[in-house]
């Protein structure tokens, strides 16, 4: 009987799916004819909607964002418009795919903020070079009032500039620089006070007497905690240090007399033993007293374990970025201090050596969104971004909801943000060691500091060296790996100079679009030349690798 | 059923009304111009009668990665910038495209067999005979220079230099493509001769002459100021273009450094 009746509930089941299935598809038919019509639509006709996507969820950021939207919406409708912002956030995780997907489908969010490679940027966003010289309106009133929209930023949108097709596809929104967080009450108890270590012995010493604590009080002190599995703390303090060391190579040894000098030209001197090896390597030594008061597992340990043992009042000193900073501090159960990485004092071994403080000003800006070449309202999202990435509104969304630093100059920052002002230190500009050339020789080089570190090698700067000579077969592949691409991209360049001029050769020209058109069309010339220039620092630096393996190599000969 | 028909008529003529707005041509170049390949295509082949989509088919031919047909684009290119017949505008696109896209095809030696043995810096000579004042004799003379900079001979670097400044001397076009002429010029006095001399003349036209691009109006300005200062110990005119930049660029990363330099020049409130 059982039996007899199963066929016969599956059918029943079946068919009720079957119709439920038929209704879902009449009703929603039926609801896309009402929405789309002028009449009675649900979608209100006379408003003009745009959406705004972007993958930013830290605290605050939605809710800055919220209240921008709120701000712009109602200062249209005084303005007689009626108007609406959706903002839609997806998780970064999966942005990237999110991304592509949005765009690619043909009718992609207004506004995006930028992710990927530069070709999906030329293709999909608007180039925004011909709206950037002109005044932010929202600015009226205000201490940028006037200021073109690109000088408004702390960076002058250098860092929106498409490196490749020499273009602004998106304006930033927000920068970060890199600070120490401080455990106040665990520093208190271990040294007896509340004094901050300025310098690298200062802050050495402040260690010395945190593990002391630990080791009296029973307590797993990690002195200072790391994001070392992705290694960016290493890698951020290698830099930090070569830079206070060797800043005078921007100064002096630039071939083209450019504000920094390339890798290329370094390892040229290098080759050329123009260059102060010991000097170089200096750095070295104090990576490896830093990495002293690190903890013993650190190349495992990530972020928010990081972060957790830091809340639990176990690290005494966290350097990290200032996009944590508002979380470090809001959920810390103790006073948190923040400070700047301390520099090298005249205590030093290497203060001879010192060249000053690394400067901090027009630090390059991030979140940066564009209009997407899809939008059909493309006057209202331009608008929007004007409003966004003006002087009050940016501030209001990235200051005070955010706790993030704004991408606009003039700022008036407060409380615990005048900790994130950009500092110009001893106006020196950072520089990159020559001791890696793309992501891999990155990493390899990182990883030789983490086995300095961990396995306490007696002659850490010798070490380091011998490994950098190992690794040049790596870099020579990098190397070797640019120029390929740079071929490719000469192809590539001619592909969009023709499509600029395709654009000329129509019959009806707007003059704002054909001006927009030339623009692009010169500075894809300009771009090209330094292009060229890009390529030539690319052949030295493959130059110069080969002579240092040479070098090393004949060495290696005479000692056997 | 009848609102929906309603909307799919309404659309169905607003498309047609709008479309007789825009002219086949224009939007076909429109397509190309936004790199929206599949489209520009497609409207192509729709009004294949169109000299205008005849370049579009071979542009999209060379440059569409996704569709690329480099047997078909090329000496379609070639055809259409060797036919008289054909409006000079559109023969001096396909003809600057053909050259560009061999030369820096030949650059990838051995992969692109199809492009062997096509004699680019011909057509540049043509281009830069023929249409002088043109934007596009502009981006040849850099494209054939290029050839001679790679070389490891300094003559060839040298020679590449005088083709540049030739050129310059006869070029009666837009000014706005003066700019990256002389950067480059300046570079290569550089890399070739070390004559920091010369290059700052260039860099110098370079920035009177108005760079397109503000990030490299920037850099060329500090690197008039810097030449002064590190390599023609012309302290006097370093600081003259020193604080020309001060002004000009208040809020860039290069302005504590070259305040710095200024102090270390002795000069005060640097």
């Amino acid at each position: 009987m059982a039996k007899k009746d199963l066929p016969s509930n599956n059918s029943i089941a079946n068919k009720i799916g079957l119709f439920m299935a038929l209704a879902f598809y009449v009703v929603s038919i039926i609801m896309v004819g009402i929405n789309t019509s002028e009449s009675t639509g649900i979608i209100d006709r006379d408003v003009e909607t745009i959406t705004v996507a972007h993958w930013q969820l830290e605290d605050g950021f939605r809710e800055g964002f919220d209240e921008a939207i709120k701000q712009y919406e109602a200062l249209k409708a005084k303005e007689g418009k009626r108007v609406k912002v959706i903002q839609t956030t997806v998780p970064v995780r999966g942005y990237s795919q999110w991304f592509i997907t949005q765009l690619i489908s043909g009718d992609p969010s207004d506004i995006i903020e930028l992710s990927g490679a530069s070709r999906l940027h030329n293709q999909y966003f608007v180039p925004l070079s011909s709206y950037i010289a002109r005044p932010n309106p929202y600015n009226k009133g205000t201490p940028l009032a006037g200021i073109p929209w690109k000088d408004t930023y702390i960076d002058g949108m250098n860092s929106s500039l498409d490196q490749i097709y020499a273009d602004y596809f998106g304006v930033g929104t927000f920068f970060h620089v890199t600070r120490v967080y401080v455990n106040k009450k665990l520093l208190r108890a271990a040294t007896g006070n509340d004094k901050m270590p300025t310098t690298f012995d200062e802050w050495m010493e402040d260690c010395r007497q945190l593990r002391e604590y630990g080791e009296k009080t029973g307590k797993a002190i990690i002195p200072i905690g790391v994001r070392g599995f992705d290694k960016v703390t290493l890698k951020h303090l290698f830099v930090q240090y070569f830079s206070q060391l060797n800043g005078r190579l921007n100064d002096n040894n630039t071939e083209f007399c450019t504000p920094n000098v390339s890798v290329g030209e370094l390892l040229d001197g290098m080759s050329r033993k123009k260059l102060d090896r010991n000097r170089l390597l200096a750095a070295v030594d104090l990576i490896k007293d830093v990495g002293k008061n690190f903890s013993e597992g650190f190349t495992a340990t990530d972020l928010e374990q990081t972060k957790f043992l830091f809340f639990t009042g176990n690290v005494g000193f966290f350097p990290e970025g200032t996009w944590n900073a508002w979380s470090m501090v809001k959920n810390s159960p103790f006073e948190v201090e923040v400070i700047n990485i301390p520099v090298i004092g005249p205590n030093n071994q290497h203060y001879k050596k010192f060249t000053g403080q690394i400067s901090e000003a027009g630090v390059g800006v991030g979140g940066k969104f564009g209009i997407t070449k899809a939008s059909k309202h493309f006057d209202l999202a331009l608008d929007f971004m004007h409003f966004l990435t003006s002087y009050k509104i940016n501030q209001l969304t990235m200051m005070e909801y955010c706790k993030w630093p704004p991408a606009v100059i003039k700022a008036e920052y407060k409380d615990l943000l005048k900790k994130f002002k950009p500092t110009e230190g001893d106006a020196m500009r950072a520089i990159n060691p020559p001791f890696y050339i793309g992501k891999k020789s990155r990493t390899k080089t990182t990883e030789v500091l983490e086995r300095i570190i961990i396995n306490d090698i007696d002659n850490p700067k010798k070490y380091f060296w011998n490994e950098f000579v190992k690794n040049i077969p790596f870099m020579l592949q990098e190397v070797k790996q640019s120029l390929d691409d740079a071929e490719r991209q000469f192809f590539n360049l001619e592909g969009q100079r023709s499509c600029i001029a395709a654009g000329l050769l129509k019959d009806k020209l707007l003059p704002q679009k054909q001006k927009a058109l030339e623009l692009r069309y010169s500075m894809g010339l300009e771009n090209l030349v330094e292009r060229l220039n890009r390529q030539y620092n690319s052949k030295a630096a493959f130059k110069a690798l080969k002579l240092l393996q040479k070098e090393d190599a004949d060495e290696q000969k005479e000692v056997k | 059923m009848d609102k929906i028909l309603v909307i799919v008529g309404t659309l169905l003529i607003t498309n047609s009304l709008s479309a007789g707005n825009v002219t086949p041509k224009d939007q076909i170049l429109e397509a190309y111009s936004n790199m929206q390949y599949p489209q520009a295509r497609r409207l192509a082949y729709k009004h294949s009668k169109l000299p205008e989509s005849r370049l579009v088919k071979a542009l999209c031919a060379v440059f569409d990665r996704k569709k690329q047909d480099l047997g078909y684009g090329l000496p379609e290119l070639k055809n259409i910038y060797n036919d008289k017949n054909l409006n000079s505008k559109l023969r001096l696109q396909a003809g600057l495209a053909y050259a560009r896209a061999a030369q820096t095809l030949q650059m990838r030696e051995g992969v692109y067999p199809i492009a062997d043995g096509i004699d680019f810096n011909a057509i540049y000579d043509s281009i830069i005979n023929t249409y002088p004042d043109s934007p596009e004799a502009c981006f040849a003379v850099v494209y054939q220079a290029q050839s001679l900079f790679e070389s490891s001979d300094k003559k060839n670097n040298l020679k590449g230099i005088s083709i540049l400044e030739k050129f310059l001397t006869n070029y009666k076009g837009p000014k706005n493509f003066l700019a990256a002429i002389n950067i480059l010029i300046a570079d290569q006095y550089i890399i070739s001769d070390a004559n920091y001399r010369k290059a700052t003349k260039y860099m110098l036209n370079a920035y009177k002459s108005g760079i397109s691009n503000p990030r490299t109006r920037e850099i060329v300005l500090y690197r008039i100021g810097r030449t002064y200062d590190l390599k023609l110990k012309d302290k006097k005119s370093a600081q003259k273009y020193y604080r020309m930049f001060i002004k000009k660029y208040p809020n860039s990363s290069s302005t504590p450094i070259i305040k710095r330099y200024l102090r270390e020049m002795g000069v005060q409130n640097g």
